[in-house]
């Protein structure tokens, strides 16, 4: 039963069975390659209900047009005020969104989100960026602990992570 | 027409600004430039150079299609699309100690790419006008599949 144009009617509204479980992502990136990285898995992610939470620029809000997004404080990068305002963001944004899996390619924006999503369930999979060869990025280093996967572009990555996946270059 | 950019990093590069404003009044005198700043302040003014700040993504792959030569600081998107346009890509990588960025991963990987004849570091390019190179043998490789099963087992696990 429900109510319908002010009146209670015995048809209820079909509900689409969904025979998979339904999957939301919360896909956060940094600008500039990040974001060119993240656009290189649309195949992938365009199946699964999804939000993103990224900057305001120009790069970013063309490249995501038409995307449910939420967007972080900037700058990021070694910002220890801004990484604590994200912080704040991530408790706001993740407890009502709920996503079950967050993925990200970096940069600074990743650590509290990725953080905050361990303490409230989620999924983790962190790729990180193809030009960190000679050391591993911070935002790397920071989510190795926590993350479920850890992908890498660059063979000669695998020796900074100890649980870390090759998959080959994004771009 | 030559594409130089700076990247989106909110970090300023002055160095790349002031060899392209030595440059557009010399050797590329004759030549359109067209320069995406970002963060950098630009206190010049030429007749030959059409300045951005930030580009939309469509607007950067087509200045990139259209660019006979690109100068790039280090980053991999740029360099990587580039490449895979079978375009020259001459790099100036951002370093720290000059404030360009917050560690010198830039230099190390354009060193890297430079090893492999992909790209060619400016210091190290004598004349642009006349530069060069053998045309990139990059090919990119395609791995969508593989990596979209193995994203959808770790999320249905």
């Amino acid at each position: 039963m429900y109510i319908k144009n002010g009146r209670i009617s015995k048809w209820s509204p079909k509900i689409k069975k969904n025979k998979e479980k339904h999957i939301k992502l919360c896909l956060v990136s940094s600008g500039g390659g990040h974001l060119y990285q993240m656009m290189y898995l649309k195949k992938w992610w365009k199946k699964y209900d999804r939000f993103w939470i990224s900057f305001k620029r120009t790069e970013i809000t063309s490249q995501l047009r038409g995307e449910k997004k939420y967007y972080a404080f900037y700058p990021e990068s070694r910002n220890v005020i801004n990484a604590f305002k994200n912080l704040f963001i991530a408790f706001k944004i993740l407890s009502y969104e709920k996503p079950d899996v967050i993925i990200s390619c970096g940069a600074g924006i990743a650590p509290p989100f990725f953080y905050v999503g361990k303490l409230l369930g989620s999924k983790l999979i962190f790729i990180e960026p193809i030009d960190y060869i000679k050391y591993p990025s911070l935002s790397g280093r920071l989510v190795e602990p926590i993350t479920d996967h850890l992908l890498v572009q660059n063979r000669e990555q695998l020796q900074f992570f100890r649980r870390a996946k090759y998959i080959g270059a994004l771009l | 027409m030559i594409f130089i950019t700076v990247g989106t990093t909110n970090f300023p590069f002055q160095r790349l600004s002031n060899i392209i404003f030595s440059l557009a009044q010399n050797e590329l005198r004759t030549e359109p430039l067209i320069f995406q700043h970002g963060a950098t302040k630009i206190s010049w003014k030429l007749p030959n150079v059409k300045f951005y700040r930030f580009l939309a993504y469509k607007t950067h792959t087509k200045f990139i299609t259209k660019a006979k030569l690109i100068i790039s600081h280090g980053g991999h998107a740029t360099i990587y699309l580039a490449l895979s346009l079978k375009k020259n890509v001459i790099v100036l990588p951002r370093q720290k100690n000059y404030g360009e960025h917050v560690n010198d991963h830039q230099v190390f990987f354009s060193e890297y790419l430079a090893r492999q004849n992909l790209i060619k570091l400016l210091p190290q390019v004598k004349s642009i006008d006349t530069f060069r190179s053998k045309a990139a043998n990059y090919t990119k490789q395609n791995r969508m599949v593989a990596i979209n099963r193995l994203l959808d087992s770790y999320i249905q696990s």
